[in-house]
């Protein structure tokens, strides 16, 4: 039971007070509470508080300690039409009584509207009319407060709404901000996935992206937390059939194009949003469920599709990046190409600048022919052949610039085979506008131009010199079988001559003194000296300067005499030699048979430039070069020389050839009479001695050559192998070997004579038999060294491995065979040359013996 | 833009944050929540007073890596959030999702009691 109250009227600061509590309630339940309260203690009453249902503000529950439930008899109450008017305008109304009965509805309103219904049950029907003006009063002032908590409710709503809308715009303007400066899709996927997942609170999140070369393939660009299964890398998904709009949201209950539905289920995930940029499907944002578990919101979704939307520019934009750094990465790409192309060209250009500079440079003639026989291109040797620029050359048929006969007959065949691709080669001579006539030495190779044309290339090389060289090679091989004919022959007509000057001196001594035969005798003798003097001087001549390369001391005047005797012997009568020399020997140091061939070849020319008339004048002198005469020459040194001088009176020498006369192969001579060597060798030979070659002539005066040649010092003189001795007689005992049986006995019969006692032999083996039979009985052993099977040097070694204190002598009639040197180096002590006088024998025999 | 200083205290991961967490900077503390979130009992306090403004990306950081967390028995926490930052937590519905503390002292004594007052 509710107490009495203590007033009918409550007093006005308890409704203040009441007033002023009701306005400040933030709930409706505390609304109620405190009416409740106010009503009991005031009337005694006990109320119950109905409100509108949201939606429908006529509709009134009167909700009860639990949710759901209901302080009054049904759960909602809905007033007819009459009751309602009523209460509009503020009545105190009995509720039906056939829904609650004794109750009274009293309206809280403000305006004409109905906040609230206040119901109060009055079992009596006193009471209520009693307080009616109190209970309309409290209605009233609950209606003002009443509003306020509504209005004040509707305004907090009101600022939630305006700052989540202010949050949400400063979230799309930060997201745009941050996307927009972004431009690479990975780094863009991530930002909106991260933003949408944050906004939505929804976990797990995927991004995919159309693949720009694929087709209707989707790849996972971003994700966010972790999904049960690991999503796929790839999507497939075509949107044919699939015409756009697309809800910019779909999730499992949407209405949506099945496809969609059935994407996001197979992606087991709550929320889908296609990324749809003007009619390009370009991507999908996957979303699994809130964070809370509770429904998407369909403003949040729309906002999310927003968002999402603003990514699409910024992924448009890194596309289009990408594609640039492609284009970019492939223009540097095929720059660098180029660059490599541009370098390569550059140094094959540079190659051919170089080869195009050896062909230019070549000092044979290079040309380019085409197959119309005109010149292509040609180098300046072949322009200048043809004493012309090589650009006038250029597209010159050949026959035109040759004569007609020698091209058809020479070129033509040629050329046409070398382009039909034939590698050709042959000679011919060829005059040339500038060069004259030439030895030409023709190479030709095919070539295919750059027009695939064929085309040949012609290589002239002037082998004029080469062939004059193969010439003069030709000739000297002619001389050196001379010589060695002649070698051949001398030591026959050596033998010869030996028989008959021994016999001739045998002869002689015999003789009574005061004899006329005597004197023939000795003519013959002298006669027979000459002969083999003659034969000496062809042997010299002949013998190569390979086999006397050792210098020996010479006498000049000796040497130059024998020179002068085999030269008188070939020139005519109609020349004179004048030869001029003092006392003195003029020694030097030097080879015999070269010094011999140079006073042969000065001579030989004085006498062609006298045409073999008139006087050489030969002088041997000697002198001494001092500091300015040395000056004249670099050759020469100071102090003592021998001078040879050989003047002619001849045509002379032209001035512009005087620098030419020492070159080989320089003849001014017709062909076949000279062969331009002798000069060219002379100086050789005088440079080998050390000496110096000069010359003056005045051209219709004649020409004097002088030689100079280092003088030795008289002691190591010339040997004397002139000098006679007188003949010694003996009586040692002699072996003597020779085939020849003529000289053999000739050689006995002189050493007989002279008390010697002779043992001969006529072959070599017997000898050496007849030797070892008893080697000490011989004190000496004269053995001919040209004889069959064995060589007289080949049986003095055998003789002097038995007796190496043997005296040996050995004899030839041609010096060639053996060398002193070779024979030093045998043992042979000495050597006699035939054909031998008798007192030369017996000197011989003596030296050897002593 | 955001500062990220790593320090463990006991089993607690705590993260100190210096900055704005937003589109631009949210990636790289998503890295490091994801790495974290592998151990077998993540346990992840994040101070954010020095923190002025949390995106929805920023929160998107979070509620990528609270699942998986929260699976293992661990917690994503915060400490001195600022009261401009609890209202984005707010306006997300997310503000009483996750434990926020006073101080860093509370939020380490929070997992001393471990999982007892998971949500």
């Amino acid at each position: 039971m509710t107490p009495p109250p203590a007033a009918m009227s409550p007093p006005d600061d308890a409704v203040v007070t009441f007033v002023k509590n009701l306005g400040q309630t933030d709930s409706l339940e505390d609304f109620q509470n405190l009416l409740r309260f106010f009503f009991q203690k005031h009337t005694g009453m006990a109320i119950r508080l109905g409100f509108p249902q949201p939606d429908f503000p006529h509709v009134f529950h009167f909700p009860g300690p639990d949710p759901g439930q209901s302080t009054a008899p049904f759960s909602e109450f809905h007033p007819e039409p009459p009751l309602l008017e009523s209460l509009l305008v503020g009545a105190l109304v009995p509720a039906p009584p056939e829904l609650w009965p004794a109750t009274h509805l009293i309206p809280i309103g403000f305006g004409k509207t109905l906040l609230a219904l206040l119901a109060c049950t009055d079992t009596t029907g006193q009471e209520i009319s009693d307080k009616k003006v109190f209970i309309q009063r409290v209605a009233a002032l609950a209606g003002l407060a009443l509003n306020h908590l509504h209005t004040q409710k509707d305004l907090e709503k009101r600022k939630a709404a305006l700052e989540r809308k202010v949050f949400e715009l400063a979230l799309l303007e930060e997201t745009t901000a941050s996307l927009i400066a972004d431009l690479e899709a990975p780094s863009i996927g991530k930002k909106i996935l991260l933003s949408l997942a944050g906004y939505l609170t929804a976990n797990p999140g995927l991004l995919y992206l159309k693949d720009p070369s694929q087709e209707n393939v989707f790849i996972r660009m971003a994700e966010n937390g972790i999904p049960d299964n690991a999503p796929p890398r790839t999507l497939f998904f075509s949107t044919r059939e699939l015409p756009f709009p697309w809800p910019a949201h779909i999730q499992k209950h949407t209405s949506a194009p099945q496809a969609l539905i059935s994407l996001l289920c197979r992606m087991n995930m709550e929320v889908l949003f296609p990324m749809i940029d003007g009619d390009q499907l370009t991507g999908f944002a996957f979303f699994g469920k809130k964070a809370r578990g509770d429904a998407f919101q369909d403003a949040e979704l729309r906002l999310g599709a927003a968002m999402l939307r603003q990514a699409l520019a910024p992924l448009r934009n890194a596309a289009l990046f990408s594609d640039l750094k492609e284009n970019h990465a492939a223009l540097m790409t095929s720059l660098g190409r180029l660059r490599e192309e541009i370098a390569e060209r550059q140094r094959t250009e540079e190659k051919l600048l170089e080869y195009q500079g050896v062909v230019a440079a070549s000092q044979d003639p290079v040309a380019l022919i085409d197959k119309d026989l005109c010149f292509v291109m040609v180098n300046r040797a072949c322009a200048d052949a043809f004493d012309t620029q090589p650009e006038k050359l250029a597209g010159k048929n050949i026959a035109l610039v040759t004569d007609p006969e020698l091209f058809k007959r020479k070129l033509q065949n040629p050329l046409e085979r070398c382009l039909a691709g034939e590698t050709v080669r042959f000679r011919f001579a060829w005059s040339f506008p500038k060069w004259g006539l030439r030895h030409i030495d023709v190479a030709g190779y095919p070539y295919q131009g750059r027009n695939l044309k064929p085309q040949a290339i012609f290589i002239l090389r002037d082998i004029t010199q080469m062939k004059e060289l193969e010439n003069r090679l030709l000739q000297s091989q002619k001389m050196e079988a001379i010589g060695t004919l002649a070698g051949g022959i001398a030591h026959d007509f050596n033998n010869i001559l030996s028989g008959i000057l021994g016999y001739t001196e045998l002869a002689l001594s015999r003789l009574q003194k005061g004899c006329e035969a005597s004197a023939f005798m000795e003519k013959a003798i002298a006669a027979c000296t000459r002969a083999s003097d003659l034969v000496r001087q062809i042997l010299s001549f002949s013998r190569g300067d390979s086999n006397n390369q050792d210098m020996r001391p010479l006498c000049m005047v000796e040497i130059t005499e024998d020179a002068l005797k085999l030269l008188r012997a070939s020139l005519p009568p109609s020349l004179e030699i004048q030869f001029d020399h003092g006392p003195s020997p003029l020694p030097i140091l030097g080879n015999p048979t070269q010094i011999h061939q140079v006073v042969m070849n000065l001579c030989t020319n004085a006498a062609y430039a006298m045409d073999n008339q008139g006087t050489i004048h030969i002088r041997l002198r000697p002198v001494h070069v001092d500091a300015a005469f040395a000056s004249s020459d670099p050759s020469f040194r100071m102090g003592s020389y021998v001078e040879l001088q050989v003047r002619d009176s001849g045509t002379g020498i032209p001035g512009e050839y005087l620098s030419r006369i020492f070159d080989p192969f320089f003849t001014t001579k017709p062909q076949g009479k000279g062969t331009g060597m002798g000069l060219s060798i002379s100086h050789g030979i005088v440079g080998r001695h050390g000496g110096v070659i000069q010359v003056d002539s005045t051209p219709g005066k004649g020409s004097a050559f002088r030689i100079y040649l280092p003088m030795t010092s008289a002691s190591t003189g010339a040997a004397p192998e002139q000098i006679i001795h007188a003949c010694i007689r003996g009586t040692e005992r002699i072996l003597i070997v020779d085939d020849e049986t003529e000289l053999l006995n000739l050689a006995a019969e002189i050493l007989s004579e002279l008390g010697y006692a002779v043992t001969t032999a006529s072959k070599a083996d017997k000898a050496l038999t007849l030797f070892m039979e008893r080697p000490q009985d011989f004190d000496l052993a004269i053995l001919d060294q040209v004889m069959p099977r064995m060589t007289g040097a080949t049986l003095a070694q055998h003789l002097l491995a038995i007796r190496p204190d043997l005296p040996i002598l050995l004899c030839s009639g041609f010096s060639e065979a053996v060398s002193p040197p070779i024979l030093e180096s045998m043992g042979i002590r000495s050597y006699l040359m035939k054909p031998f006088t008798r007192s030369q024998l017996a000197g011989a025999v003596r030296r050897l013996l002593d | 833009m955001l500062e990220i200083r790593r320090q463990k205290i006991k089993d607690v991961e705590v993260i100190h944050l210096q900055g704005v967490l937003n589109a631009d900077t949210s990636p790289t503390l998503e890295n490091l929540l994801q790495e974290l979130s592998q151990a077998s009992l993540p346990m992840i306090l994040l101070c954010v007073e020095n923190i002025d403004y949390i995106s929805s990306a920023g929160m998107g950081c979070f509620i990528g890596a609270i699942g998986n967390i929260r699976k293992k028995q661990g917690d994503l926490r915060f400490c001195g959030m600022q009261p401009q930052v609890r209202r984005i937590f707010t306006l997300l519905d997310m503000d009483d999702f996750f434990f926020h503390f006073d101080s860093m002292e509370k939020g380490l004594a929070s997992f001393a009691l471990k999982n007892e007052d998971g949500p």
